[in-house]
């Protein structure tokens, strides 16, 4: 193997590969990178076995071959050097780099050690558009939770469902559910569920708008086409909970608030909230929605009232602040409309700017502390 | 580590591991029980080697069973404990249950079982599998494997399975995910959860013969053929022993082995309390695998001593190394029920370690019940 490259551009990638490196891993293949230099360009993959990244970089190569060899030593030599042309060299149980002014020897392990990544079969690719898949991830991953004694609820479901895609997730506390129109994947796959660790990494290479996404649904996996960088997933096992059956379609109180002001005040109040619940009050009584906490290991109670547009009977409800507030966040436009029944029943929030079937986020509320 | 070494050593366990596998019928969950040493861990790694080998050698090596090939990549990473379908739960000292330390700890258990497979690891009562690494391998075994693998989870020493890490891993136990397999090693089966006792094949794995561990030490360490000889008859069946007593003979009285003598003499030799204090002295009280150790020469001497009492002929010692002591020691053994009764105790004693009793109080009320045999006798 022996091939030669910018400095910056390799730097560039490494830091993406990085990120799926482990820190520390009972496998120690697995804090190395393979590097294989192909036909003028070479690929270098990392895998922590749930995610698996190869980037593949054009550059002048004279010898093909591949080498394994630790991924954080190569950054911390690549990083710290300065801009000029690296060439790269296996020579026996090692790879040497050699820039204009010295060399560094790095020994290397067999690569047929490091683990098989899923081939990349571009002929059951579909295309879709970045912008509404990064938009689905945004919207839908921090409802995934993280107790490891129900996995299926650690993925966001992913389904197609007549004309539209739809990404789901919940922790059984919330639930956020996102459909956009998309003929492509009709009919073409099951329902996956995807870890967001891999969905989340999707919106840092797409840079463009217009970019369009490859992605292959495997039975074990699905693969990420980025163009320059493979991102692959192993899928996480089903079945996902009957998310429907707990989405109510018959709330008969109605709120309308405007969404800035709202998080704003649910932010100051939830100071004095209670450290463990950060449990905040929903009063709603006419036209008025009275926000109020107590914590009482500060003694402290915090109140605060905005004006609404509210139809229904006065109600009581107890919110956790920062599932309110996360679901605002992600919510377009300048208002919040939340659908309510009781103090013990699900409340949906979305957008009025937007259908229901579109985009909608559900919360359970806590009990009322006394 | 070779795959054929397990056909020649556990031929009987390996036998009813391949053929599950020939046939088709790969259990979930297997228990393979045994003592120490005795190459449980291989036949796990063989059998994760077997289930995703590239080429399974059928002649196997002419034992009639199949055995993976050793060669090609899965084989040669899964030898290399370094597969992406392994995950590995074993005992480690108390830490602060970080994921990070966990992985660690565990990291220099298996560079240990990477150089000698037989060794006998983390014996001390205080070490434990961690929830963190439970909790990873549920974590790991809840995503779909990659495609053409089986996974393969071995949990070593189960018996040291926290109850909270037994709870994480308990309904993936009794109902491993597709395309898995987990391996239980434990020193006794009795000690796990009916649930998982039950929903496991559980398969015996036998003491080896002094032949066998002989050869093996001659074979992979460089050590004379007396010594072979004296540490594969002191070892009770278990290379890992043997391969221990053959690193603490090279210290000679700050060996096991020495301290074992020194304190057995004591038993007979001090009329006071003296062997307390000895026990107290040179013994790491909190280590049940130094205990247990020192328990299991005991009984060794006890039997040479026997032995010596009746024959008088040097060829029945396993000791002989200390035949002078011994056969000082043998006219105290003129009692034919002496040793038995010695030996008996030494056994309850063993057991009670196995269950976490308090070392340093069963080993001064052994020693105490020991000398009253001794003196009732003489």
């Amino acid at each position: 193997m022996k091939f030669s490259l910018a400095k910056s551009k390799l730097a560039n990638y490494l830091q993406y590969i990085l990120q799926v490196v482990p820190s520390k891993s009972t496998l120690p293949i697995l804090t190395n990178v393979l590097i294989e230099a192909l036909e003028n360009k070479i690929k270098i993959s990392a895998t922590d076995l749930d995610i698996s990244i190869a980037s593949s970089i054009e550059c002048k190569v004279a010898k093909k071959g591949s080498a394994c060899i630790p991924a954080r030593i190569l950054f911390d030599i690549i990083k710290e050097l300065p801009e000029s042309e690296i060439n790269f060299e296996a020579t026996g149980q090692r790879v040497e780099i050699k820039i204009p002014n010295g060399s560094y020897k790095i020994a290397s392990v067999p690569p047929d050690e490091f683990p098989k990544l899923p081939a990349v079969n571009t002929k059951k690719e579909i295309r879709i558009s970045g912008e509404q898949l990064v938009g689905m991830v945004k919207k839908t991953t921090f409802a995934t939770s993280d107790d490891e004694t129900r996995p299926a609820l650690n993925g966001v479901l992913w389904q197609t469902k007549g004309d539209k895609m739809q990404m789901v997730a919940t922790d059984g506390h919330r639930l956020a559910k996102m459909a956009v129109e998309n003929t492509k994947l009709k009919g073409l796959y099951d329902d996956v569920i995807v870890p967001p660790k891999v969905l989340n990494l999707i919106p840092k290479f797409v840079t463009q708008e217009s970019q369009e996404i490859g992605v292959i649904f495997g039975e074990n996996n699905i693969i990420f086409n980025l163009g320059d960088i493979i991102l692959t997933s192993r899928l996480i096992e089903g079945p996902y909970p009957n998310f429907e059956q707990v989405i109510p379609t018959n709330n008969d109180k109605k709120l309308i608030v405007t969404k800035e002001d709202l998080a704003r005040a649910v932010r100051r109040v939830s100071i004095l909230s209670n450290a463990l619940t950060h449990q905040v009050k929903f009063s709603l009584k006419g036209t008025s929605l009275t926000l109020s906490t107590t914590n009482a290991d500060v003694g402290g109670e915090g109140k605060e009232i905005l004006e609404c547009d509210y139809t229904g009977e006065d109600i009581e409800l107890g919110y956790n602040a920062n599932y309110i507030n996360d679901i605002l966040g992600k919510l377009d436009g300048e208002e919040a409309v939340f659908e309510l029944s009781s103090s013990v029943s699900a409340g949906v929030i979305y957008s009025p700017e937007t259908s229901k079937d579109d985009y909608l986020c559900l919360v359970m509320p806590l009990r009322l502390a006394d | 580590m070779i795959p054929s070494e397990n056909v020649i050593y556990q031929t009987r366990a390996w036998t009813i591991l391949s053929r599950s596998f020939e046939q088709g019928r790969t259990a979930g969950t297997y228990l393979l029980f045994g003592p120490e040493g005795t190459g449980r861990w291989l036949l796990a790694v063989s059998f994760a080697a077997l289930v995703n080998c590239e080429k399974p050698d059928k002649s196997g090596e002419g034992s009639g069973s199949t055995v993976p090939c050793g060669e090609c990549r899965n084989c040669r990473n899964i030898f290399g404990l370094n597969f992406e379908g392994m995950h590995f739960a074993v005992p480690i000292p108390p830490h602060e249950n970080k994921l990070d330390q966990a992985i660690d700890l565990t990291n220099e258990v298996l560079t240990a079982k990477r150089e000698e497979p037989f060794a006998i690891v983390s014996s001390s009562a205080s070490t434990n599998i961690p929830v963190a690494m439970a909790r990873e391998i549920r974590r790991q075994l809840s995503m779909k494997s990659s495609s053409g693998i089986r996974r393969a989870v071995i949990f070593y020493q189960m018996e040291k399975m926290k109850t909270a890490s037994a709870d994480a891993l308990l309904k993936m136990i009794e109902e491993p995910p597709a395309d898995t397999t987990i391996l239980l090693i434990t020193q006794n089966p009795d000690s796990l959860l009916p649930t998982i006792q039950s929903r496991s094949q559980k398969i015996k794995v036998s003491p080896f013969s002094a032949q066998i561990i002989e050869n093996y030490l001659l074979s992979h360490y460089s050590v004379s053929e007396k010594k072979a000889r004296l540490m594969s008859r002191i070892a009770e069946g278990s290379v890992g022993r043997a391969i221990d007593a053959l690193e603490g003979a090279d210290e000679d009285e700050g060996s096991t082995r020495g301290v074992a003598l020194l304190l057995f003499k004591s038993l007979f030799l001090d009329k006071g309390p003296e062997t307390l204090a000895h026990m107290n002295d040179v013994l790491d009280l909190r280590d049940r695998g130094e205990s247990e150790d020192l328990l299991r020469l005991w009984q060794l001497l006890i039997r040479d001593c026997a032995r010596v009492s009746v024959t008088d002929e040097d060829d029945e010692i396993v000791n002989v190394d200390f035949g002078t002591d011994i056969r000082k020691l043998a006219r105290y053994f003129n009692d034919a029920g002496l040793s038995a009764r010695m030996v008996d105790d030494i056994k309850n004693t063993l057991a009670d370690l196995r269950l976490n009793v308090h070392i340093q109080g069963a080993l001064m009320a052994l020693a105490l019940r020991l000398k009253a045999h001794i003196q009732a006798a003489n």
